[in-house]
Protein backbone atom coordinates (compact mmCIF):
# COMPACT_ATOMS: atom_id res chain seq x y z
CA UNK A 1 0.00 0.00 0.00
CA UNK A 2 1.71 3.63 -1.19
CA UNK A 3 0.91 6.38 0.86
CA UNK A 4 -0.87 9.39 -1.21
CA UNK A 5 1.68 11.99 1.12
CA UNK A 6 5.20 12.70 -0.49
CA UNK A 7 7.29 14.24 1.68
CA UNK A 8 7.98 18.10 1.40
CA UNK A 9 11.29 20.12 2.85
CA UNK A 10 11.08 20.58 6.12
CA UNK A 11 13.52 20.71 9.30
CA UNK A 12 12.60 17.14 11.30
CA UNK A 13 14.45 17.26 14.37
CA UNK A 14 12.98 19.16 17.24
CA UNK A 15 13.80 19.52 21.13
CA UNK A 16 10.41 16.89 22.52
CA UNK A 17 8.99 16.12 19.18
CA UNK A 18 9.60 15.63 15.27
CA UNK A 19 7.75 18.05 12.89
CA UNK A 20 7.38 17.15 9.03
CA UNK A 21 5.59 18.22 6.47
CA UNK A 22 3.79 16.21 3.66
CA UNK A 23 1.92 17.17 0.10
CA UNK A 24 -1.37 15.13 0.74
CA UNK A 25 -2.34 16.19 -3.00
CA UNK A 26 -5.30 18.84 -2.16
CA UNK A 27 -3.55 19.82 1.57
CA UNK A 28 -0.37 20.26 3.37
CA UNK A 29 -0.11 17.57 6.19
CA UNK A 30 2.20 18.63 9.41
CA UNK A 31 2.59 15.51 11.40
CA UNK A 32 4.29 15.81 14.68
CA UNK A 33 5.84 12.79 16.25
CA UNK A 34 5.70 12.88 19.84
CA UNK A 35 6.40 9.69 22.10
CA UNK A 36 4.29 6.96 20.27
CA UNK A 37 1.94 8.97 18.48
CA UNK A 38 1.86 11.36 15.28
CA UNK A 39 -0.15 14.43 15.69
CA UNK A 40 -1.49 15.77 12.25
CA UNK A 41 -2.28 19.21 11.17
CA UNK A 42 -3.98 19.97 7.64
CA UNK A 43 -3.13 23.16 5.88
CA UNK A 44 -5.69 22.73 2.65
CA UNK A 45 -3.96 24.53 -0.91
CA UNK A 46 -7.73 26.13 -1.17
CA UNK A 47 -7.56 27.65 2.28
CA UNK A 48 -3.87 29.04 2.19
CA UNK A 49 -4.54 32.82 1.69
CA UNK A 50 -0.84 33.58 2.27
CA UNK A 51 2.70 32.36 4.04
CA UNK A 52 4.69 34.56 5.85
CA UNK A 53 8.07 34.62 6.98
CA UNK A 54 11.30 36.48 8.87
CA UNK A 55 14.52 35.47 9.39
CA UNK A 56 15.36 34.72 12.94
CA UNK A 57 18.37 35.24 15.23
CA UNK A 58 18.95 31.46 16.46
CA UNK A 59 21.26 30.34 14.44
CA UNK A 60 23.41 33.08 14.76
CA UNK A 61 23.21 32.59 18.39
CA UNK A 62 23.84 28.60 18.21
CA UNK A 63 27.38 29.42 16.24
CA UNK A 64 28.22 31.98 18.60
CA UNK A 65 27.69 29.37 21.47
CA UNK A 66 29.42 26.61 19.58
CA UNK A 67 32.45 29.42 18.31
CA UNK A 68 32.99 30.06 21.91
CA UNK A 69 33.99 26.75 23.25
CA UNK A 70 35.94 26.33 19.55
CA UNK A 71 37.87 29.08 20.52
CA UNK A 72 38.21 28.55 24.34
CA UNK A 73 39.98 24.80 23.15
CA UNK A 74 42.77 26.49 21.73
CA UNK A 75 43.98 27.61 25.03
CA UNK A 76 45.00 23.79 25.41
CA UNK A 77 47.34 24.12 22.69
CA UNK A 78 49.60 25.96 24.78
CA UNK A 79 50.15 23.08 26.80
CA UNK A 80 52.70 20.33 25.97
CA UNK A 81 51.25 17.04 24.39
CA UNK A 82 47.71 18.37 24.03
CA UNK A 83 47.08 17.89 20.54
CA UNK A 84 44.93 14.82 21.33
CA UNK A 85 42.62 16.38 23.43
CA UNK A 86 42.22 19.34 21.66
CA UNK A 87 41.26 17.53 18.98
CA UNK A 88 38.94 15.23 20.95
CA UNK A 89 37.21 18.60 22.51
CA UNK A 90 37.56 20.87 19.28
CA UNK A 91 36.13 18.49 16.71
CA UNK A 92 32.56 18.30 17.96
CA UNK A 93 32.18 22.36 18.17
CA UNK A 94 33.63 22.31 14.70
CA UNK A 95 31.76 19.59 13.03
CA UNK A 96 28.76 21.31 14.98
CA UNK A 97 29.71 25.02 13.33
CA UNK A 98 30.47 23.71 9.90
CA UNK A 99 26.87 21.73 10.19
CA UNK A 100 25.66 25.04 11.54
CA UNK A 101 27.06 27.19 8.88
CA UNK A 102 25.39 24.63 5.86
CA UNK A 103 22.41 24.89 7.48
CA UNK A 104 22.25 28.47 7.21
CA UNK A 105 20.05 31.49 8.48
CA UNK A 106 17.06 30.42 11.01
CA UNK A 107 13.53 31.68 10.41
CA UNK A 108 10.47 31.82 11.76
CA UNK A 109 7.39 30.80 9.14
CA UNK A 110 3.82 30.74 9.47
CA UNK A 111 0.72 30.21 7.16
CA UNK A 112 -1.89 32.38 7.46
CA UNK A 113 -5.57 31.29 6.25
CA UNK A 114 -9.30 32.98 6.95
CA UNK A 115 -9.42 31.65 10.67
CA UNK A 116 -5.49 31.62 11.70
CA UNK A 117 -2.12 31.69 11.07
CA UNK A 118 0.10 29.44 12.51
CA UNK A 119 3.84 28.44 12.81
CA UNK A 120 5.58 25.89 10.82
CA UNK A 121 7.97 24.46 13.73
CA UNK A 122 8.98 21.99 10.94
CA UNK A 123 10.70 24.73 9.04
CA UNK A 124 12.81 26.74 10.87
CA UNK A 125 15.59 27.39 8.01
CA UNK A 126 15.39 29.90 5.50
CA UNK A 127 17.06 27.89 2.84
CA UNK A 128 13.96 25.28 3.84
CA UNK A 129 11.38 27.79 3.76
CA UNK A 130 12.29 28.50 0.26
CA UNK A 131 12.57 24.73 -1.16
CA UNK A 132 8.78 24.59 0.73
CA UNK A 133 7.69 27.42 -1.07
CA UNK A 134 9.27 26.17 -4.28
CA UNK A 135 7.09 23.29 -4.39
CA UNK A 136 3.69 24.20 -2.46
CA UNK A 137 3.36 27.99 -4.06
CA UNK A 138 3.40 26.82 -7.48
CA UNK A 139 0.19 24.14 -6.34
CA UNK A 140 -1.64 26.70 -4.28
CA UNK A 141 -2.11 29.33 -7.10
CA UNK A 142 -3.42 26.22 -9.33
CA UNK A 143 -5.88 25.81 -6.54
CA UNK A 144 -7.18 28.98 -5.99
CA UNK A 145 -6.78 29.95 -10.17
CA UNK A 146 -10.32 28.10 -10.42
CA UNK A 147 -11.83 29.75 -7.08
CA UNK A 148 -13.98 32.78 -8.07
CA UNK A 149 -11.93 35.57 -6.47
CA UNK A 150 -14.63 37.74 -4.06
CA UNK A 151 -13.62 40.96 -4.49
CA UNK A 152 -10.16 41.55 -2.24
CA UNK A 153 -9.71 43.75 0.23
CA UNK A 154 -8.93 47.81 -0.68
CA UNK A 155 -5.20 48.42 -0.62
CA UNK A 156 -3.41 51.26 0.92
CA UNK A 157 0.24 51.93 2.10
CA UNK A 158 1.04 51.97 5.64
CA UNK A 159 4.75 50.40 5.63
CA UNK A 160 6.80 51.50 2.60
CA UNK A 161 8.27 48.73 1.34
CA UNK A 162 11.92 47.44 2.28
CA UNK A 163 14.70 46.50 -0.12
CA UNK A 164 15.70 42.68 0.15
CA UNK A 165 18.85 42.01 1.81
CA UNK A 166 21.33 40.05 0.23
CA UNK A 167 20.45 37.08 0.04
CA UNK A 168 17.04 37.12 1.32
CA UNK A 169 14.62 38.09 -1.65
CA UNK A 170 11.37 37.31 -1.24
CA UNK A 171 10.28 35.18 -3.74
CA UNK A 172 7.63 35.56 -6.19
CA UNK A 173 4.51 33.45 -6.16
CA UNK A 174 4.43 31.15 -9.54
CA UNK A 175 1.66 31.95 -11.77
CA UNK B 1 -10.11 47.71 4.95
CA UNK B 2 -6.68 47.76 3.79
CA UNK B 3 -5.01 44.72 3.10
CA UNK B 4 -2.77 43.45 6.42
CA UNK B 5 -0.95 40.93 8.40
CA UNK B 6 0.35 40.43 12.09
CA UNK B 7 4.18 41.05 12.61
CA UNK B 8 5.47 37.30 13.36
CA UNK B 9 7.46 38.78 15.90
CA UNK B 10 5.22 41.41 17.99
CA UNK B 11 1.62 40.53 16.23
CA UNK B 12 1.33 44.51 15.29
CA UNK B 13 -0.86 44.84 12.63
CA UNK B 14 1.18 45.83 9.49
CA UNK B 15 -0.58 47.48 6.21
CA UNK B 16 0.26 45.75 3.22
CA UNK B 17 1.54 47.81 0.13
CA UNK B 18 -0.79 45.55 -2.02
CA UNK B 19 -3.33 43.25 -1.64
CA UNK B 20 -1.22 40.48 -3.70
CA UNK B 21 1.41 39.27 -5.03
CA UNK B 22 5.12 39.27 -3.24
CA UNK B 23 6.78 41.55 -0.52
CA UNK B 24 8.48 42.92 2.38
CA UNK B 25 7.39 44.51 5.40
CA UNK B 26 9.44 45.94 8.75
CA UNK B 27 7.18 46.58 11.27
CA UNK B 28 7.11 50.19 12.68
CA UNK B 29 6.81 48.96 16.35
CA UNK B 30 10.08 45.99 16.54
CA UNK B 31 11.45 46.60 13.55
CA UNK B 32 11.75 43.46 12.56
CA UNK B 33 11.58 42.53 8.54
CA UNK B 34 8.98 40.06 7.34
CA UNK B 35 8.94 38.47 3.85
CA UNK B 36 5.24 37.52 2.51
CA UNK B 37 3.68 35.85 -0.37
CA UNK B 38 0.01 36.42 -0.93
CA UNK B 39 -2.51 34.00 -2.85
CA UNK B 40 -5.90 35.00 -4.57
CA UNK B 41 -7.66 34.22 -1.61
CA UNK B 42 -6.27 36.67 0.72
CA UNK B 43 -8.68 38.64 2.39
CA UNK B 44 -11.37 36.76 1.74
CA UNK B 45 -13.29 35.77 4.40
CA UNK B 46 -15.18 32.36 5.10
CA UNK B 47 -17.96 31.77 2.61
CA UNK B 48 -22.03 31.50 4.78
CA UNK B 49 -23.48 28.04 4.68
CA UNK B 50 -26.11 26.94 2.23
CA UNK B 51 -29.63 27.52 3.60
CA UNK B 52 -31.63 24.36 3.11
CA UNK B 53 -34.75 24.65 0.66
CA UNK B 54 -38.32 24.13 2.00
CA UNK B 55 -39.88 21.10 -0.48
CA UNK B 56 -42.32 22.39 -2.70
CA UNK B 57 -43.40 19.25 -4.76
CA UNK B 58 -45.68 16.63 -3.89
CA UNK B 59 -43.56 13.57 -3.44
CA UNK B 60 -39.95 15.35 -3.74
CA UNK B 61 -37.34 13.83 -2.29
CA UNK B 62 -37.13 15.26 1.45
CA UNK B 63 -34.06 15.51 3.52
CA UNK B 64 -34.10 12.49 6.78
CA UNK B 65 -33.98 14.96 9.40
CA UNK B 66 -35.75 17.75 8.06
CA UNK B 67 -38.67 16.32 6.75
CA UNK B 68 -39.85 19.65 5.23
CA UNK B 69 -36.88 20.40 3.59
CA UNK B 70 -35.68 19.70 -0.17
CA UNK B 71 -33.31 16.94 -0.34
CA UNK B 72 -30.00 17.64 -2.21
CA UNK B 73 -27.58 14.57 -1.80
CA UNK B 74 -27.96 11.22 -0.29
CA UNK B 75 -25.05 10.78 2.60
CA UNK B 76 -22.33 8.50 0.88
CA UNK B 77 -22.35 6.34 3.82
CA UNK B 78 -25.73 5.55 4.95
CA UNK B 79 -27.32 6.50 1.92
CA UNK B 80 -29.97 8.95 3.94
CA UNK B 81 -31.43 11.86 1.86
CA UNK B 82 -29.81 15.23 2.97
CA UNK B 83 -30.96 18.60 2.61
CA UNK B 84 -28.11 21.59 2.01
CA UNK B 85 -28.16 21.94 6.09
CA UNK B 86 -27.70 18.46 6.73
CA UNK B 87 -24.83 18.23 4.24
CA UNK B 88 -21.14 17.47 5.75
CA UNK B 89 -18.79 18.19 2.38
CA UNK B 90 -15.81 16.88 3.25
CA UNK B 91 -13.08 16.55 0.45
CA UNK B 92 -15.91 15.59 -1.98
CA UNK B 93 -17.73 13.01 -0.12
CA UNK B 94 -21.29 13.81 1.03
CA UNK B 95 -22.01 12.26 4.81
CA UNK B 96 -24.63 13.04 7.22
CA UNK B 97 -24.15 14.71 10.83
CA UNK B 98 -24.84 10.72 12.16
CA UNK B 99 -22.02 9.22 10.35
CA UNK B 100 -19.13 11.66 10.72
CA UNK B 101 -18.74 10.90 14.17
CA UNK B 102 -18.94 6.93 13.44
CA UNK B 103 -16.51 7.40 10.60
CA UNK B 104 -14.35 9.49 12.54
CA UNK B 105 -14.31 6.63 16.27
CA UNK B 106 -13.60 3.55 13.61
CA UNK B 107 -10.90 5.78 12.09
CA UNK B 108 -12.65 4.95 8.14
CA UNK B 109 -11.86 8.52 7.28
CA UNK B 110 -8.23 9.61 6.58
CA UNK B 111 -8.88 13.19 6.60
CA UNK B 112 -10.35 13.42 9.92
CA UNK B 113 -7.69 11.42 11.65
CA UNK B 114 -5.95 14.15 13.93
CA UNK B 115 -3.79 11.83 16.42
CA UNK B 116 -2.87 8.22 15.87
CA UNK B 117 -0.81 5.91 17.79
CA UNK B 118 2.35 4.22 16.35
CA UNK B 119 2.41 0.41 17.84
CA UNK B 120 6.06 0.19 16.14
CA UNK B 121 7.52 2.69 18.40
CA UNK B 122 6.20 1.00 21.64
CA UNK B 123 8.02 -2.51 19.85
CA UNK B 124 11.26 -0.53 19.71
CA UNK B 125 10.84 0.69 22.73
CA UNK B 126 9.81 -2.88 24.32
CA UNK B 127 12.26 -4.30 22.28
CA UNK B 128 15.30 -2.07 23.51
CA UNK B 129 14.09 -2.54 27.32
CA UNK B 130 14.03 -6.62 27.28
CA UNK B 131 17.49 -6.17 25.82
CA UNK B 132 18.68 -4.45 28.54
CA UNK B 133 17.12 -5.98 31.12
CA UNK B 134 16.93 -9.24 30.12
CA UNK B 135 14.61 -11.07 33.25
CA UNK B 136 12.15 -9.27 31.80
CA UNK B 137 12.05 -10.10 28.82
CA UNK B 138 9.25 -13.04 29.19
CA UNK B 139 7.55 -10.52 29.36
CA UNK B 140 8.25 -7.57 27.69
CA UNK B 141 9.28 -8.88 24.27
CA UNK B 142 5.75 -10.82 23.87
CA UNK B 143 4.37 -7.21 24.67
CA UNK B 144 7.05 -6.23 21.18
CA UNK B 145 5.13 -9.01 18.89
CA UNK B 146 1.73 -8.16 19.99
CA UNK B 147 2.64 -4.30 18.65
CA UNK B 148 4.42 -5.46 15.69
CA UNK B 149 1.40 -7.37 15.18
CA UNK B 150 -0.93 -4.72 14.79
CA UNK B 151 2.17 -2.60 12.75
CA UNK B 152 1.71 -5.02 10.27
CA UNK B 153 -2.20 -5.84 10.46
CA UNK B 154 -2.31 -2.05 9.01
CA UNK B 155 -2.73 0.39 12.13
CA UNK B 156 0.37 2.42 12.21
CA UNK B 157 0.49 6.21 11.50
CA UNK B 158 -0.56 8.39 8.33
CA UNK B 159 2.77 8.44 6.80
CA UNK B 160 5.02 6.56 9.18
CA UNK B 161 4.68 2.97 8.01
CA UNK B 162 7.24 1.15 10.41
CA UNK B 163 6.45 -2.30 8.51
CA UNK B 164 10.14 -2.80 8.39
CA UNK B 165 10.67 -1.75 12.50
CA UNK B 166 8.38 -4.34 13.43
CA UNK B 167 9.67 -7.25 11.30
CA UNK B 168 12.90 -6.68 12.87
CA UNK B 169 11.40 -5.88 16.14
CA UNK B 170 8.97 -9.47 15.64
CA UNK B 171 13.12 -11.35 15.29
CA UNK B 172 14.80 -9.70 17.84
CA UNK B 173 11.76 -10.70 20.08
CA UNK B 174 12.30 -14.02 19.79
CA UNK B 175 15.61 -14.38 20.03
CA UNK B 176 15.33 -12.27 23.13
CA UNK B 177 12.68 -14.81 24.54
CA UNK B 178 14.82 -17.79 23.72
CA UNK B 179 17.43 -15.94 25.31
CA UNK B 180 15.25 -14.93 27.93
CA UNK B 181 14.34 -18.61 28.45
CA UNK B 182 18.03 -19.88 28.66
CA UNK B 183 18.62 -17.64 31.52
CA UNK B 184 15.77 -18.78 33.58
CA UNK B 185 16.57 -22.15 32.47
CA UNK B 186 20.40 -21.80 33.46
CA UNK B 187 19.46 -20.28 36.99
CA UNK B 188 16.68 -23.09 37.70
CA UNK B 189 19.14 -25.69 36.51
CA UNK B 190 21.87 -24.33 38.50
CA UNK B 191 19.70 -24.45 41.90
Amino acid sequence: MTSPYRPLPSNQLGVLARHRLYDGGDHVLMVSTTGYHEDYRRFFYSDIQALVWRKTHGGTLASFLTAVPLIASFALLTQPDSVVPFALIATPFAIALVLQWIAGPTCAFEIITALQAHRLPAVRRLKTARKLMARITPKIMEVQAIQTPESPASATSGNPPVAPEAGTEAMPPTP
Amino acid sequence: MPASLSCLKCGTSLELESDSGAGRMRCAACDSVQDYVLFPTFGQRIKPGQKAELAVAEGEGTCFFHPTKRAQVPCDLCGRFLCALCDLDLAGRHLCASCLPAAQKKGTLAQLDRRRFLPHSAAVSLVICSLLLIPLALILAPAAIYFSIRTLRGESGLVTRGRWQAIVCIVIAIAEIIGGGAFFYAIFSAR
